[in-house]
């Protein structure tokens, strides 16, 4: 039965991996396992491969509820693609929580080919949990702003490089050694995911805040519903980036204006790489006896070391922490 | 060597063996004596043990013969004279006339609609009419309408032609005549298939006099949604729903009275499967078999049985063969009588279906004589265990159920084997395919979208639960679409000529059809649409059969709502589709076989015998696998000679590179390209990798295994036989140890046969002897059990055991076997010298490892698990990669041997293209957006983003699978996956979440 509690008819999405779970919801079809009708399946070809963009904009968007199935780990027939998934999916939980959504609202399960009872299992049980929590607060007649405008800023969130880079490289760098041939211990990977994202959000949170009216500290700390001590780490950072400007001083204390035309997504990404890119190719153009491809790995490679993914100490190739993710990645990738 | 191969019969078997040779580069000329394909599976409702709907998963293979531009058909059609020798065989055909004509038909069915002529039809059993003009089937394939000349009354009394009046496309033409045409052929394959017994021979079932005594056949017609009762179970004298269903079974099989002395193999299975199918149209339907074995000896049967009983509530009595049915009322309810455990029963049922067995096909005395082929002793064709494939006539080859009754899964697997040796002796084509001629594809670009909606009925499967008008209607609503309609069937080929047509009158850019799964029909139509003149990218599919209608039957309403969102979704999506081409990847000619016992020796010989190199890689230092073990076979052939003789034909091939004590260590690639690394060193590159790494006996825990010298297993007999030993003067043999049991419920099928072997072997050097087998259900299926009277005949003592009541063994003094017989309820003792344990065949350990490596999945018991369990048995769903032998399953010398021919053939299918198309759907970089940072590189499995001079990603489109992890992954959003874009997918979610925000 189509659950209709207090007349409350969820729309979930689903998103399934066509090898194993979409075989496994074809499977539950020919078996003629029973589930409420309340799931639309989008398929895709591997869970890894949804976006984690995609799945906030469908909040955004109004979904009740969002399934992502694959295949269980160690059959994905892309290899690992179902475990990127899932550790990227834990991170957009938690970010999703800090909005003030409940986490529940988006699963990620296992669902084999074989598996169509389970599927069915599934599907009916997320139905309940969903119907449970109720309507998504944010779809409706008369939505929750706030947390509306925290998707919003988790939207943005997850689109930074930084923290993009980071979620989606998360199993690689638990699983594979670093540059220094040593395994990354799985608590350092997941803290370091886990600040970048709470970084992240803070900031397009600012730039939010300080979008169109330049803003004191404290009232950034209100309309951002952030601690002041934090505030200010962020600012600095921000400016740097070109991303925020101080406008004036109010009494004792300085106004902050978000650079953010209104129109623009409030990315701290786009703005940011072509400022240092612009800037980098400038100060190379000027090097004598550097032929054209030299100049162009230098710029290559200063970008990346200028967005160290860890640390985000500029114009530094040293990473404080000894795990410097660079490094990791440069081992991961060559 | 003459170019082409005759595919005699075109049932699963033919059609499977001419698409292996057709796709391998070969021409294939189908001879046909129905007017339709299909055979016997086209009248099945489901298929065992996935309960798959037959049609469903046959319909693409019609389709696919159908449009295969190096196979012909010759329906109606019959081999009338064959000369020649292997290689070159010159065969006349007669062609008997259809009065349609096959260009002009477009299978509207209006001339059956007006013939005025009903018969019964043969297709549901006689369960229904038809005309004298039709079509087998809504799917059939030719689909072009035949007139039955018997019934014409035309043809009867010279007037009429009511077909021809209303004929729009003028098709008819009564004055067709048949004709004989000559082929020239290098090879022959005979898939007869085998008839279904007569039950009316067998007067005590009351057969055609007891009107609700039906056949299995006739049940499974009832069955189908297309059948005679559309889907609904009606007994015949009062078409009143039935309560209780009797299943008789082994009518004409296993008796030396009716029928064949050999069990019929699929019976007991199918039995089971339309028990099921009973209760899932009637949960209040109970259902009972009366059968004196339950034979579910094949991958997964054994818990389709368990499934069966425990959830379906099947009974199951053992013991039994039927000796009457009576009516109870005159014209209504039934009563039989039956044993179990020692008491005489009677229970009356409101139906009873007898399960014919099979019987060699129709005039097959006659059919045999032009051929020149031997048939056996049953009349089925004669073969050997170490060549199931070959007739006796050297260049004609068998299979299917014409050498052996036998299910689909190893028809199919024999077909494709059949494929492969057929195909050593024909030329292929030179560029691999006959040319296809299709439109010039329509430049869609900046056109605004104009989408055309089929939405499908699928018969009723979904026209039964969603309103199908409704969902057109409000297809016609949404953006973009200008076309929108319902078809009774979508894929069938009617339909598709509709599509085509519809595309060019609205001048459509993209379709979108509402039917099945795309995983079933997505290629084919797509195939349909670019025929139309378009890109086949330009398609979408809406899920409303699986993920829909048959998942909310209980409301219909929320499902046609859900229905329409489904079309929604994919309108929505369709809007923003690209055209994409294939790219060509060009293929490594070698092969990489696992596993260097029976099955892979010959799959090696026979793909290096095409010319193709072959890396044979064996664990252990010799060749030979679990083969070495086995010293004599039940039907007399010397096992250890032909293991000789393949092993010398290996180690003498040129083409075969050897690698003892080596093992996997590493496998990258795509189908066509494998790099793979081995222990000994070696790096190599394969188009294919065959598995065939072989089971392992199961060491007991059981039994006191191990506390005593003489309890062994059956190899262990075998051995001790050969060394001489044993002198035993009485022998147990405890069947099923470690099968069936709670911890592992499959059934090991070649535990029962091997048994009776040995057993006739102790008899036979030891005629004082007594031996005793302690058994639960004696699985000797097909000609096997002639082996199983010869047994009894020859003194072996059977006793059934319960499973609550296993035997026990105690070591004493004496060996003593305490057991409870299950027929006449007695305790029984023995007092053995000797005890022999039918151990299990179980996976072998290596398989975990080696499925990790290859990616390709095991089954619970770690079997390695094929891409479908009905007619895909040696592929894997992963392109390029194959499984037989025991790998995939415990199975017989020749059922291994037909397996490994198959991996060959299905191997050959790339080994013979110089190249395959690649995948469209791949991922793309925006250069312009991608700053280097190499994150797609780190998360690609298969390395295919690489990084460019300039500093960017690119993408290596052979190597691209398309998954889209590096889409995903990519943080400055710079790779998307052509039409699975965040934009698209985005799309579809807006269009679900449509009046929610």
């Amino acid at each position: 039965m189509e659950k209709e509690d207090n007349g409350f008819n969820p729309k979930i999405v689903g998103f399934l991996c066509n090898w194993c779970s979409y075989a496994g919801a074809d499977l539950a079809g020919v078996s003629r396992f029973i589930y409420p009708p309340n799931l639309r399946i989008i398929r895709v070809m591997c869970s890894g491969s949804v976006d984690p963009a995609v799945l906030i904009e469908g909040f955004l968007r109004g979904a009740d509820g969002i399934l992502v199935c694959g295949c269980h780990p160690g059959d994905c027939h892309y290899q690992d693609g179902n475990s990127h998934a899932a550790r990227r999916i834990e991170t957009l939980r938690k970010l999703i929580q800090l909005t003030g959504l409940e986490p529940e609202r988006l699963r990620m399960e296992w669902v084999s080919a074989s598996e169509g009872k389970r599927f069915a299992e599934i599907v009916t049980e997320f139905v309940d949990t969903v119907t449970e929590l109720g309507p998504n607060p944010v779809a409706g007649d008369a939505p929750d702003i706030d947390i509306m405008e925290g998707l919003y800023v988790a939207r943005s969130a997850v689109d930074d490089f930084r923290l993009s880079l980071l979620m989606n490289k998360e199993h690689l760098l638990e699983t594979k050694p670093n540059a220094f041939n040593r395994m990354n211990p799985s608590e350092k990977v997941h803290d370091v995911v886990e600040k970048a994202m709470l970084d992240e959000y803070a900031r397009c949170r600012i730039l939010l805040a300080t979008k169109g009216q330049p803003q004191s500290v404290k009232e950034i700390s209100e309309r951002a519903n952030l601690p002041e001590r934090e505030i200010l780490g962020h600012i600095v950072l921000l400016r740097d980036r070109g991303l925020v400007t101080m406008t004036e001083i109010r009494g004792i204390s300085p106004l902050y204006l978000s650079q953010i035309e209104e129109g623009q997504e409030i990315s701290t990404l786009p703005l940011w790489a072509k400022v240092q890119k612009e800037s980098i190719e400038t100060s190379i153009a000027s090097l004598p006896d550097v032929d054209e491809a030299t100049k162009k790995w230098i710029v290559r490679e200063l970008l990346l070391t200028l967005r160290c993914y860890n640390c985000e100490r500029r114009r530094s190739n040293v990473c404080h922490f000894s795990v410097c993710v660079r490094g990791l990645l440069s081992g991961v990738v060559e | 060597m003459e170019q082409g191969v005759l595919v005699v019969g075109g049932g699963i078997a033919g059609i499977q063996a001419a698409l292996d040779l057709a796709n391998a580069g070969i021409p294939v000329t189908i001879v046909e004596k129905a007017p339709a394909l299909g055979g016997r599976m086209s009248q099945l409702d489901k298929t065992f043990p996935t309960n798959d709907c037959s049609m469903c998963i046959l319909s693409p293979k019609l389709v696919e013969v159908g449009r295969h531009p190096n196979i012909e058909l010759m329906m109606s059609s019959e081999i009338t004279h064959v000369e020649g020798q292997k290689g070159s065989f010159q065969v006349t055909v007669l062609e008997h006339p259809r009065y349609v004509d096959d260009e002009k038909c477009v299978g509207c069915g209006v001339c059956a609609e007006k013939c005025p002529v009903k018969v019964p039809d043969e297709f549901d059993m006689d369960q229904s009419e038809r005309k004298a003009i039709y079509r087998m089937y809504p799917q059939a394939i030719p689909m072009t309408f035949v007139i039955d000349e018997k019934n014409c009354t035309y043809f009867r009394t010279g007037k009429c032609k009511a077909c021809e009046k209303f004929c729009e496309a003028k098709a008819i033409d009564f004055d067709q005549k048949p004709h004989r045409t000559t082929l020239d052929v290098g090879a022959i394959v005979v898939g007869f298939g085998a008839r279904p017994f007569d039950a009316k021979t067998i007067s005590e079932y009351g057969y055609g006099v007891f009107p609700n005594v039906i056949t299995s056949l006739e049940l499974e017609r009832m069955l189908t949604a297309s059948g005679p009762t559309m889907g609904k179970i009606l007994r015949p004298s009062d078409g009143e729903v039935p309560k209780r269903i009797a299943f008789v079974q082994c009518v004409g099989s296993r008796s030396e009275v009716y029928g064949g002395i050999y069990c019929s193999s699929v019976c007991c299975m199918y039995a089971l499967k339309e028990a099921i199918d009973a209760h899932d149209h009637y949960p209040d339907i109970q259902s009972r078999i009366f059968c004196m074995d339950m034979r579910a000896f094949g991958k997964e049967f054994e818990d389709y049985r368990i499934r069966a009983e425990e959830e379906y509530g099947v009974g199951i009595t053992r013991n039994n063969r039927i000796a009457s049915v009576d009516e109870l009322i005159k014209g209504a309810d039934l009563v039989i009588y039956y044993s179990e455990r020692g008491e005489i029963k009677e229970e009356v049922f409101n139906l009873v279906v007898l399960s014919i067995g099979l019987e060699p096909p129709e005039n097959i005395e006659e059919i045999s004589e032009i051929l020149g082929i031997s048939l056996n002793e049953f009349d089925f064709c004669q073969t050997n265990l170490f060549t199931p494939l070959e007739t006796s006539v050297p260049g004609i080859f068998v299979c299917g159920s014409f050498s052996e009754p036998r299910d689909i899964p190893d028809t199919v697997a024999q077909a494709s084997g059949a494929a492969s040796l057929a195909g050593a002796l024909s030329e292929k084509i030179e560029e691999g395919l006959r040319e296809k001629e299709y439109p010039t594809e329509k430049d869609v670009e900046g056109e605004e979208p104009r989408i055309g909606v089929f939405v499908c009925r699928c018969g009723i499967n979904i026209a039964k639960v969603v309103s199908v008008p409704e969902v057109v209607e409000f297809a016609k609503t949404l953006p973009n679409v200008v076309h929108a309609e319902e078809n009774l069937y979508t894929c069938s080929l009617d339909t598709q000529k509709n599509i085509r047509e519809t595309i060019e009158e609205h001048n459509l850019n993209r379709v979108i059809v509402a039917s099945c799964s795309p995983r079933s029909y997505e290629k084919l139509f797509q195939e349909t649409i670019r025929e139309g003149g378009l890109n086949p990218y330009l398609f979408e599919m809406a899920n409303i059969r699986e993920q829909c209608s048959w998942v909310h039957k209980d409301n219909p309403k929320a499902a046609t709502e859900k229905a329409k969102k489904l079309v929604g979704m994919a309108v929505a999506k369709a809007g923003l589709l690209q055209p994409l081409q294939t790219i060509p990847v060009t293929v490594t000619k070698s092969a990489l076989v696992l596993g260097g016992g029976l099955s892979g020796m010959v799959t090696s010989l026979e793909i290096a015998e095409r010319g193709y190199d072959v890396h044979l890689v064996e664990k252990t230092d010799v060749l030979g696998g679990n083969m070495r073990r086995v010293t004599h076979t039940i039907t007399g052939e010397d096992p250890r000679a032909v293991l000789k003789e393949k092993m010398e034909a290996c180690q003498s091939d040129s083409r075969i590179q050897i690698h003892l004590g080596t093992e996997l260590e590493n496998s990258e690639g795509y189908v066509g390209n494998f790099r793979s690394r081995l222990s000994d060193g070696s790096e190599i590159e394969h188009g294919v990798t065959i598995v065939a790494t072989g089971a392992v006996e199961y060491k007991p825990q059981e039994y006191m295994y191990g506390q005593h010298p003489n309890i062994v297993t059956q190899l262990e007999l075998e051995e001790r036989m050969e060394e001489g030993t044993i002198d035993p003067k009485e022998v147990v043999v405890i069947q099923c140890v470690g099968s069936r049991s709670k911890d592992y419920p499959p059934c090991s099928r070649i535990c029962c046969t091997t048994s009776i072997k040995n057993a006739l072997e102790i008899k036979r050097r030891f005629p004082d002897s007594s031996v005793y087998i302690i058994f639960k259900d004696i699985r000797t299926y097909g000609f096997r059990e002639k082996y199983y009277k010869q047994a009894c005949k020859d003194g072996v003592i059977f006793i059934r055991y319960d499973d609550d009541d296993p035997p026990v063994v105690s070591v004493g003094d004496l060996l003593e076997v305490r057991t409870k017989d299950r027929f006449l309820m007695e305790d029984v003792l023995l007092r053995p010298d000797l005890i022999v344990l039918n151990a299990a065949t179980r996976a072998n350990p290596d398989n975990e490892k080696l499925s990790e490596i290859l990616k390709v999945p095991l089954n619970k018991e770690k079997f390695f698990l094929e891409a479908h369990a009905k007619l895909r048995p040696v592929d894997f769903a992963t392109d390029g990669i194959f499984v037989c032998g025991l790998a995939q399953s415990p199975k017989f010398i020749d059922e291994n041997m037909s397996q490994a021919s198959a991996a060959a053939a299905r191997a050959l299918t790339i080994l013979s293209r110089d190249s395959l198309e690649a995948e469209a759907i791949l991922a793309q970089v925006n250069s312009k957006e991608c700053s280097g940072c190499g994150t797609c590189i780190a998360n690609c499995p298969y390395g295919a983003p690489r990084m460019t001079e300039e500093g960017v990603a690119e993408v290596v489109a052979a190597a691209c699978k398309g998954c889209g992890c590096c889409g995903a992954t990519c943080p400055e959003k710079a790779i998307s996956m052509m039409n699975y874009t965040d934009d698209q997918l985005l799309a579809q979610g807006r269009s679900i979440l449509q009046g929610v925000l």
